[in-house]
Parts: structure tokens; sequence; C-alpha cells
């Protein structure tokens, strides 16, 4: 032991005070656990809170408040110019995370929950060391909830992140409205950032490996916010790549092969939205005998035990996708199967949500799947021109899907697409993990007029067509 | 190919133990033939064969434990390559109908060869529809989870094919009736292995589990399950599997000793007079040319009959011997029939015969049935609805040997009566000390529904009933 050390003996160390982590830590203690959470950011909450969800959402509500009104001309509002100041968006997207930040830390405080401010590495099958805080942690159970990194950039392209390349996450920080931004990555975080810095004003490119936008999406949802995409964005080259990056005295070169051959053009800023991958680097987990896959994730049981069975893992270092919500899940599953109580986590569905412009949202089963796998779906539609809340908002693009069992009516699959997506998706969620059927969304009477009621209409059109629709002539 | 299936045998049975085919492979089988003998808690039954056809597998070892809806054997018939599980004589199957739910598109034959999937998923793991994701609320999966089932198992009731909570709570009923006790254990068990000192979670995984076995809802300080020493270590030991009626009378005992606060109240009745009028009676009919043990008129009186109908008497004016604790409403059942069991000894153990309305019978015709009842349950030939519906129960196992008897209550019954031996005793009667027949009789009730006060009543006017001929027949 080196002089200075503090020990700490604990009933469960959590690793990350991310949404996994810190909902882990909060539920052991709440179910009478003595907690060390150890962080080795300065804030609690994670990627989420602190560098993803939280700040994109806030910089793409203030981009939308604008684009609303820039939209609603022939509403007869009438202004004279909108446009932003960076400082202060970039300020209030400071506050916002600050705010829930602290608030989660209050929380752990009003636990008692001891915060440790460092990088933890399992020692030995039973102690961790919080590298920063020359602490060690003694443990009869662990929750590894380190969360994911981003991908470093491919080889070869001269110029990464360390000179001047944004990641999401400074992009988030919004250091200024660069003049042209290209955007390499037609994932989700590609296509909420690229279309808030357009709706800032940026001239936004946009690059994608796949041929395909939001690869994980169906098609006919992508489709709808292709279109936005296109209106917004100078160029979406698919099916292209960034061979080189040069930094020049005003932005960067950028050389990319694309489907019609080698272009070169020169942007202020470059963003790299390239993916992800699990946290699980450096916490000492092979040298403890902890198992883990091919992409580096741990492997976990029901559970969310690891091969030892006193150490548990969840959120984006276990499989499934990354995303707060599952973590989260997974925390509190962890918390209660360590102080003893039967849980598991047993999702069917984890719902996916997209920022972007309109917004998707989907749980469940996916067309795709379904064809994939050849499962027989019904699949019901309504779109939302045919709906009156949409048309007095001005908000007719997208739809609701709905996949269901031909048989038993079950409802397997809800995606959505257009204005609200992100919050209708959680009466799809519910249904799932309800085993609902048709029957229950078109018995239950949404509320009129809203958006919601796009829902029960394409329950509806899955069984036999919806009363707001054209009959179908035969 | 027909692949029958052990349809349902009522009554809640789950599983039946294969004591003997009638039929080998190859043999050629009509249809209602006597298939084997299958004995579950309750009683012995031959399976008849549902087809005629060839006997083309067994599904079954003689000794086994088969579940309903387990393939008992498959025959090769003409006609079908069908699959079923018939409905046993005059009980109904309990599989959930699933049609109610399949508002279209669904036609019958679908719907039954479902719901026999469904049926097979209940108590055969290794049946490929038992794989499928259960449909259940997030709540319910909690519960079951909790409850140590696994809701993949558990047949549905709830719309779109939804499991219910009350699907559990029906699930884990006939479980602990039919071996489920060990759900728990199992749960336990799958804990993987230890691999340092941190073990607190499973430890209290494994206590809940233990608890569940014993009390589902409240844990019972000082109550400690321990694990049996290795007897073997010890001596040389035989082990015999706990099964039918010795794990059914397990069941049903342990629960009543958990459940009901038991206590007992002794007395004797100087049956003299009784067993000299009773004696002479069959003597009588002994001597008879037409004797017919099946006729109930000149059958043989016995002194249980003499009790049975003195107690379905009494328990009209004492109906809280009659009843059951309905503990989910706060209710307590008066039941306004008497049925009355009695315990008979068996080869398979201890059954108790059930005489409906023993109150509107004969003393001879109750003599009859408690004969008949008897034989049928000692060959093992007793129906299931003899040994079930029973409202209060009596003992004789005394007549062995021992002065009292303290019998456990036949739950959800809340009273038995246990009679000891009839033996000569020195009693003081008229202040002289006089050799009479007495018997020894204890009333255990529950507590819960009755007094001690109420208890000495009814024990009272029974030993009254016995020691008065007079009285006897003032009363019936």
């Amino acid at each position: 032991m080196v002089v200075g050390e503090m020990i700490y003996d604990t009933d469960v160390v959590v690793i990350g005070g991310g949404p996994g982590g810190y909902a882990a830590a909060i539920h052991a203690a709440d179910l009478g656990k003595d907690v060390v959470l150890v962080e080795e950011d300065d804030k609690l909450g994670g990627v989420c809170l602190t560098r993803g969800c939280i700040p994109s959402k806030t910089l793409i509500h203030v981009v939308n408040t604008a684009n609303s009104v820039k939209e609603a001309g022939d509403m007869g509002i009438v202004y004279k110019e909108i446009g932003f100041d960076a400082k202060k968006l970039a300020a209030y997207i400071r506050s916002t995370v600050k705010d829930l930040s602290d608030g989660v830390a209050r929380l752990v405080e009003n636990r008692d929950i001891e915060l440790v401010n460092g990088h933890a590495r399992f020692i030995q099958s039973d102690q961790v060391y919080v590298d920063g805080a020359n602490t060690i942690v003694r443990f009869k159970n662990a929750v590894i909830a380190t969360g994911s990194r981003i991908n470093d950039l491919p080889q070869g392209l001269e110029t990464g992140f360390d000179q001047g390349v944004w990641t999401s996450a400074q992009a988030l920080e919004v250091p200024e409205i660069p003049e042209s931004l290209l955007v390499i990555g037609g994932g989700y975080i590609g296509l909420e950032i690229g279309q808030a810095y357009a709706g800032l004003g940026s001239r936004v490119t946009l690059v994608e490996f796949s041929p395909q936008l939001l690869a994980a999406a169906d098609k006919d949802l992508v489709q709808v916010v292709l279109r936005q995409c296109e209106k917004q964005f100078a160029a979406i080259y698919t099916d292209s790549r960034v061979t080189k990056i040069t930094k020049q005295d005003q932005g960067f070169q950028v050389d990319m092969a694309t489907k019609k051959g080698d272009i070169t053009h020169t942007f202020s800023r470059v963003l790299a939205a390239t993916g992800r991958k699990p946290d699980t680097e450096d916490l000492g987990l092979s040298a403890l005998g902890i198992d883990m896959d091919d992409t580096g994730r741990i492997t976990v049981d029901e559970q969310c035990r690891t091969s030892l069975s006193y150490i548990f893992a969840v959120g984006d270092v276990v499989a499934g996708p990354a995303l707060a919500h599952k973590a989260g899940r997974q925390g509190r599953v962890a918390a209660e199967v360590i102080a003893g109580k039967k849980s598991a986590y047993d999702n069917v569905s984890v719902p996916a949500v997209l920022f972007t412009s309109p917004e998707i949202a989907w749980t469940g089963l996916t067309e795709t799947r379904a064809k994939e796998k050849k499962l027989t779906v019904n699949v019901g539609k309504f779109p939302l021109t045919a709906l009156g809340r949409a048309k007095s908002v001005d908000k007719t693009r997208g739809f609701v899907k709905i996949l269901s069992d031909p048989d038993s009516e079950q409802i397997l699959g809800m995606a959505i697409v257009g204005e609200h997506a992100s919050e209708l998706i959680a009466e799809g969620n519910l249904a799932i993990e309800m085993g609902a059927c048709l029957e229950d969304l078109i018995v239950s009477i949404h509320p009129h007029p809203t958006f919601s009621e796009a829902i029960m209409e394409a329950a509806e059109t899955a069984r036999n067509g919806s009363v707001h629709l054209m009959k179908k002539r035969r | 190919m027909y692949e029958f299936k052990l349809p349902d045998l009522g009554e809640g049975i789950q599983e039946g133990e294969l004591l003997v085919w009638h039929v080998q492979e190859k043999d050629l089988i009509k249809e209602d033939d006597p298939l084997c003998d299958m004995e579950t808690d309750k009683a012995a039954v031959t399976i008849p064969s549902p087809k005629t056809g060839v006997i083309f597998t067994l599904g079954a070892q003689p000794g086994d434990m088969v579940q309903v809806g387990q393939v008992l054997v498959t025959i090769e018939t003409e006609e079908s390559t069908e699959t079923g599980t018939p409905k046993a004589d005059a009980t109904s199957s309990r599989v959930p109908d699933k049609e109610g739910r399949n508002k279209k598109g669904r036609n019958k034959e679908e719907t039954n060869q479902d719901s026999q999937d469904f049926k097979a998923a209940d108590t055969s793991a290794d049946n490929q529809s038992s794989q499928a994701r259960a449909i259940a609320a997030p709540a319910v999966r909690r519960l079951a989870r909790e409850m140590d089932i696994d809701i993949n198992q558990v047949p549905a009731t709830g719309p779109g094919g939804r499991v219910t909570a009350d699907d559990l709570l029906k699930y884990d009923t006939h479980g602990t009736d039919t071996g489920g006790g060990s759900k728990g254990k199992e749960g336990a068990a799958k804990q993987p292995e230890e691999t340092a000192e941190s073990v607190e979670s499973r430890t209290a995984a494994r206590d809940a589990g233990a608890k569940k076995d014993m009390a589902p809802t409240s844990s019972i300080p000082f109550l400690t399950l321990s694990p049996l020493p290795d007897f073997t270590a010890q001596g040389p030991v035989e082990k015999i599997p706990m099964r039918s009626v010795r794990k059914k009378t397990a069941a049903r005992t342990v629960t009543s000793s958990i459940l009901v606060p038991h206590v007992a109240h002794m007395d004797e009745a100087d049956v003299t007079e009784l067993e000299t009028l009773r004696r002479a009676y069959n003597d009588k009919t002994d001597g008879r040319h037409d004797y017919d043990d099946t006729k109930e008129q000149n059958g043989h009186l016995t002194l249980m009959a003499f009790v049975i109908k003195a107690v379905a008497g009494l328990l009209k004016k004492y109906p809280a011997f009659n009843a059951s604790v309905d503990t989910d409403s706060m209710q307590i059942i008066h039941k306004k029939f008497f049925h009355i069991g009695f315990a008979a000894d068996t080869p398979r153990g201890l059954l108790v015969p059930v005489i409906q309305d023993a109150d509107q019978h004969s003393l001879a015709t109750l003599g009859m049935r408690i004969r008949h009842l008897a034989q049928q349950a000692k060959k093992g030939e007793i129906q299931v609805e003899n040994l079930t519906g029973g409202t209060f129960s009596v003992t004789n196992v005394g007549a062995i040997g021992g002065t009292h008897v303290l019998p456990i209550i036949n739950y959800p019954e809340s009273a038995i009566l246990g009679m000891g031996r009839v033996v000569k005793k020195p009693v003081v009667k008229d202040d002289e000390i006089k050799i009479r027949l007495m018997l020894s009789l204890t009333l255990c009730f529950d507590h819960r529904v009755a007094d001690g006060a109420q208890a000495a009543r009814f024990v009272r006017d029974l030993v009254e009933m016995l020691e008065d001929p007079m009285v006897f027949m003032a009363h019936i």
C-alpha cells in the first residue's frame, strides 16, 4: 500500500456515472446497499447528459424553434430577421447540461453514495484502484458502466481530432457557426447535428460510406427525412468516403471518393460522426477473466452478470443498442439482482429515437427485419396528411406504421416519422411490452385533435382500413 | 401417425405415474381398449386408447412420471397424421380457448392445434413451442420471476394470448400440487458458482427461494432450512422417491399444519350399550339365509357408521366444524352439505374416501358405503370423485392401537374427528368401578373458525349420542 492511499470498503462499486451507472448506484443505495460511484469526468451524467443526448436535443430545439417561425410565413407571422447568437446559444446549452448534471450529483449525495473522481481499474478480484484519486475500493459487487467512446478516425486521413476535426461532443458545444460544414457519417448523430447546423445557417455537406443514410431504419422512414435533408444540405454523398483531410489556414481541404469519381472540396469545419465503441479497454477486465466478445463488449446474462457472477455490466459496454434508456433499465436490474431481488433485463423492445427533422422513432420489429426473417406481418400505415392536428400545425410530413401478427393481431412493431415521433413512440413501446393487440389501440380513445390519434388510425389501418382514409378500390 | 398425449385428468391433476402398459409396441389396439394404468395423486386410472391402430412407440416406462400433455403413445392409424389431446371422460379440458380472442381469419382446426401446443408447452420443457416468448405485461413478468415461475410455461387466458397475474397464481397452485416445490430449488441451483466472497446477493436470493417453499408472503423467524446430513456416510440407506399419494399427503399436511391453528379437544365415550345393540343386530343379519353384503338393508353396522351418522347430524348444529376459511374475502364459509370423509389405509398410502350427503343415509347404507369405498380404495379402483369434496373427516386409525390420536385437519376443511380403539376400561359408574367399553375421541379443529367451548359442546353431544342409543335415535 502506498502512503496516502484511501481505502473504501463497500457493498457495491459502480464504475461510470452515466445513465446506466448512476441509475444502478442510486437504485442499489435505495435497496439498502453501501455504494461507491466512480466517475472519470468532473460532471456526472455520462456522454448522454454531458456530451450527447441532452446538449444535442437542446441545440436541435433551438434550431427547430427558429425554423418553425421561418416556416410560418403563410400563417401570418411577421418577422424581420431571425439569427443566432452562437455564444448565447452555447451558454444556454452549457447551463442546461450543468443544471441536469448537478441534479444527478444531488441525487447521489442525497443517498450518501461516495463519489470518487478518477479512472477505475480492477487490480484484484474484489478491488478497484481509482487513478487520479489514489483510492482503492474493496467491493462485494461491482457494476461496470463505463459506456462508449467515439471511434478513432480511419488511418491515413492526415488530419484528425487533434488538429481541429470536430467530434460530435465538440460540435454540440457550438464553438462557432461555420460557414460550411462537412459531416462525415450519415448515421443519426451525423444527421441530427448536420440538420441542426444547417438550421443555424451553415452550408452542410454529408458524406456516408454506405448506400443508405440511417442504415438501421426502414427505408420508407428514411425517405421522409432524406427529402428534407436534400432541401437543407448543399450535397449528400452516399456510397462515398473521405480519403484525405488537409488542414488549411481557413478550414479543411477534403478529398472524397464518391460514386461519380474523386472530388476535392474545402470546408470551414469537418465533423466526424463515425460511431462509437465500448469503453472496456484499460479497466483490467481481461486480467480478471471477464469474458468479452470480438467487438469489446462484455458478455452478460439476463441479470446483467458478467462471467464473474458478482461483477455486473450494463449499458453501452454490453450487447444491444448503445442508448441511454437501455442502460438505465439495465442499471436498475443490476442493482436489484445485487440486492437479492429476482430481476432480469427481459425487455422485448428498446425504442430508437432520432431527433432528425422530421423525427424518426421505432420500436420492436421493423419491416426490414421482418423481411429478413421472412415473417408474415400485417402493416398498417397512416399518413399525417390525413390527420387534422398535423394539418393545423402544418406538419404533415410523415406517417405512423404498425406491424402486427396476422393471426393474433399482437403488435410487433411500431415506427413513426414526423412531428413528435419521439414522444409518440412511447405508446408503441408500452403496447409491445404489454403484449397489446390492435384492438387495444383501436378501442382506447385517443384525444382529439392530437398527433396520438395517428397511432389509433394506423392500428385501424392494420386491421381493415381507417375511417379517415380513402377506401381501397379493388 | 397419431400422437396421444396424456389427457387432462381433471381436478387440477398435472401428472401421473405410469403403473403398467396393457400393450406393447407393434400391438394392434382398438379404440377404447385399455392402454395403460396410471396412478395420480388421487387415484389409479386406466387410460383407454383413443384410436384403433398399431402401437408405434410407447412414450414412457412403468414408474415414469408422465405430465399432462406429454406424448404417451404414438399409434399408427389408417387415416390420420394428426396429433391430439382428447379430453378424459367426463372432465373438461382446462386449456384456455383461444378462439375468443382470434377475432379474424383463423379456422377452427388451427385454433385447436394451437391450444394443444399451448397445453404441451404447459408441462413439457423440451417442446418446441415452449421456447416461444410468452406474451405478458412487464409487471406480470416480474411477478413470475418473484414466484420462481418460468412464464413461458404458463397457459395464458388473457386477451391476445397474454399471461395474466391470475394465470400465474393458478399455475403456481398446480405447480405446488405436482412437484412445483422443486422450482424454487432449481432457481437457486442455477446461480453461478461462487468466485469471490461476495455471495451476499445469491444467499439472499436463495433465502427468498426457501421462503417461497414454506410461506409465500412472509418469512418465519427462526425458520432455517439447512441441508440434510449425508446419511449414506452414517450407514446404509434406501432412497424411496416421494410420489403420488405420498407426495400429495405431504403437501396437504404441510399446508394444513402451517396454515391452520389446530386445537385438539379430547374425550371418551362409553359405548358399551351401543356396542351391545350393534353386535346383536349384526349377529342377526349374519344368521339370515339371504344375507347379501351388497344390499344396503342387510349390511353390517359398523361403529364408524354410527359415528359418521352422529357427526353429520351434529354438524348442522355446529356449522363452524363444517366450514372453510376464505382468507381473501375474510369470510367463513359454512357448508350446507355434509360430505364426510373417512381415512382409509391402503397399500398406496392414506386415502380419504368421501360419503356424499352422509346425513341423508341410513346407518345400514352408511355401513355398506364405508365398506364398499374402503375396498375400492384398497384395490386402487376408487374414482376421483369419491375422493374429493369432503366437508369433515373422520379417522379411526386408533383402531389399530393407541389411546388417542391427534389428526391433522384435512385442509380446507375446518375439523377432523380422530377415533381411538374401543377398549375395556375400569370406569366409575354410579359410584362403582365397572368394566365398560370406552372409545376415545379427539376433535381437532381450526381455531380461526371456532373456540374451545364450541368444540367441548360438540364432543359432549357426540359422546351423549354414542353412550345412549336413545339419545342417538332422538337426535337423528
